[in-house]
């Protein structure tokens, strides 16, 4: 009797469906969609709002871990620069031909280190300097007395001997006196002049080979003067190759070299007419190293020899 | 290409949609059951003002609670839910009728009389007018509530017998019985229009 036919009746779906046109006012439709675009428009607001907060606690700390984590990522991988030049001193043995600070008395290169000199504040060479310094110390004094028995000057670099000093400026001058009364005695000094260096290096030659490592004669260029201030950068790799000298006293020695032009100009005529032709070869080949226009610059006298030096 | 798609796309979908910030899903939601959600509020209120209120907030109630909607069941079950919790809330606030005390199968002829658009000049105006809709709004009327409530779900929602008793909180059986009683009580309201419907 309960069947499932009684709950519907097809005839009474089809009148219902047929007349049945109620259909919500525009109106209602209208406030109803509203209201929903409304509540999602306003959750969207809130969410960029929320988003877009200012500062908040954490973001300064994480700036400086930013920071932090690049430095220490980069610096290491930064390229190191040429190591510093140590103070003008050096163990070499070299010094054994040292000549004594510009503007200084020639004797003073032999004096010993009793007062408060420049040699007074030499650091303590090290055991390998020590050692680096007796190897080299054999054939140089080998080298000097057996130029001191030909009578000619030891083998040394031809611009250890030959150093050419330009006139110093008024205020060079003033320093120079000044160092020479030993009032400023850690102010680096200029080269002494040329005439004033062969009676030391034949005393230093002549001194023992032992004796106590003294200031290097190369001296670094002067603050201030005109020179320095033209001279043309020098790398370790352009310096010269003498003997088993170590990269300091290469460096030493780049700086005691010529520093203008007319400086090796007179240097290498001086060296062809002394008739040291290796010698002269060698300065022509550091100056065309310190110059990529060497060859341009030579004069004529030098420009058709130095066609002849590969 | 949008439209096409949330077209194709299922009640649930759509409302999921709808609730993580896509406006458009709720406009095809809206134009699928807005009719169905109309008639079957109109028919149990017989007012069209009170009706465009309900209606309405059965809407609104959506929205809000869009957040917390699970697709657990079928979202016509969900939507008339909320069309059905909002209509007791109208007929309490009313006194009109207790939906949730009365049980269904045995109080029908008590309750025709406290069906809220019955009114006693209805067959006048049904003459006068000889509009079916009227007729069949009138027999609507004169069904009990719980009765009518169980026939305009099936008719309206197209839902189960069970999701019908899930929703009116009844079993599966009384749900037929109140069924049983408003069609034969709509065939014998609308005897003559339903023989002319048939034909």
């Amino acid at each position: 009797m309960n069947d499932d036919r009684d709950l519907h009746d097809t005839a009474l779906d089809a009148l219902l469906r047929t007349h049945s046109a109620e259909t919500p006012p525009p109106a209602v439709d209208a406030a109803v969609l509203a209201a929903a675009h409304r509540a999602i428009d306003g959750e969207m607001r809130a969410r960029p709002a929320r988003a877009t907060q200012p500062w908040r606690w954490w973001m300064p700390l994480a700036a400086a871990a930013a920071i932090g984590v690049v430095v220490i990522g980069i610096l290491p991988m930064a390229p190191t620069l040429v190591e510093p030049t140590p103070p003008a001193t050096s163990d070499a043995p070299t010094t054994a031909t040292a000549p004594p600070p510009a503007g200084t008395q020639p004797i003073e290169a032999a004096r010993p280190d009793t007062q408060g000199t420049p040699m007074a504040r030499v650091p303590v060479p090290s055991a390998t300097d020590r050692m680096s310094a007796k190897r080299d110390a054999a054939p140089t004094r080998e080298r000097a007395e057996s130029a001191t028995k030909a009578g000619s000057t030891p083998s040394r670099p031809y611009y250890q001997m030959y150093r050419y000093v330009p006139p110093e400026p008024p205020a060079a001058e003033q320093d120079r006196r000044a160092n020479a009364t030993g009032a400023v005695a850690a102010m680096p000094q200029a080269a002494p002049a040329p005439q004033a260096i062969r009676p030391q290096q034949e005393a230093a030659a002549r001194a023992p080979a032992t004796q106590v490592p003294q200031e290097a004669n190369a001296q670094p260029p002067r603050q201030g003067s005109a020179a320095a201030l033209t001279q043309p950068a020098r790398s370790p790799e352009v310096l010269p190759r003498t003997d088993a000298m170590s990269l300091e006293d290469r460096q030493k020695v780049a700086a005691a070299q010529p520093r203008t032009v007319d400086e090796w100009f007179a240097l290498i005529r001086k060296l062809r007419s002394e008739n040291r032709v290796p010698d002269a070869i060698r300065a022509l080949a550091d100056f065309r190293a310190a110059f990529s226009d060497a060859d341009a610059r030579l004069p004529e006298d030098l420009r058709d020899w130095a066609k002849t030096v590969p | 290409m949008a439209a096409q798609n949330l077209s194709d796309d299922s009640d649930e979908s759509l409302m999921l949609s709808y609730a993580q910030g896509k406006a458009a899903a709720f406009d095809a939601l809206y134009a699928r059951h807005r009719v169905g959600v109309y008639r079957y509020v109109l028919r149990h209120c017989g007012n069209a003002p009170v009706a465009d209120e309900v209606f309405q907030d059965v809407w609104t109630n959506l929205v809000r609670t869009r957040a917390t909607y699970a697709p657990t069941s079928r979202f016509s079950a969900w939507l008339y839910t909320l069309a059905h919790n909002r209509l007791v809330d109208h007929w309490r606030a009313t006194g009109q009728v207790d939906m949730v005390s009365i049980d269904g199968d045995d109080a029908a002829n008590d309750a025709v009389g406290a069906l809220p658009a019955a009114r006693a000049d209805e067959p006048d105006e049904r003459a006068a007018n000889r509009n079916i809709a009227a007729h069949l709004h009138a027999a609507l009327a004169k069904v009990p509530p719980l009765q009518r409530d169980a026939f305009l779900l099936q008719q309206e929602s197209g839902m189960s017998l069970l999701e019908i008793a899930t929703l009116t909180g009844v079993g599966v059986e009384t749900v037929k019985s109140r069924l049983r009683y408003a069609v034969a009580k709509l065939r014998s309201e609308l005897g003559a229009l339903r023989e002319l419907a048939h034909r």
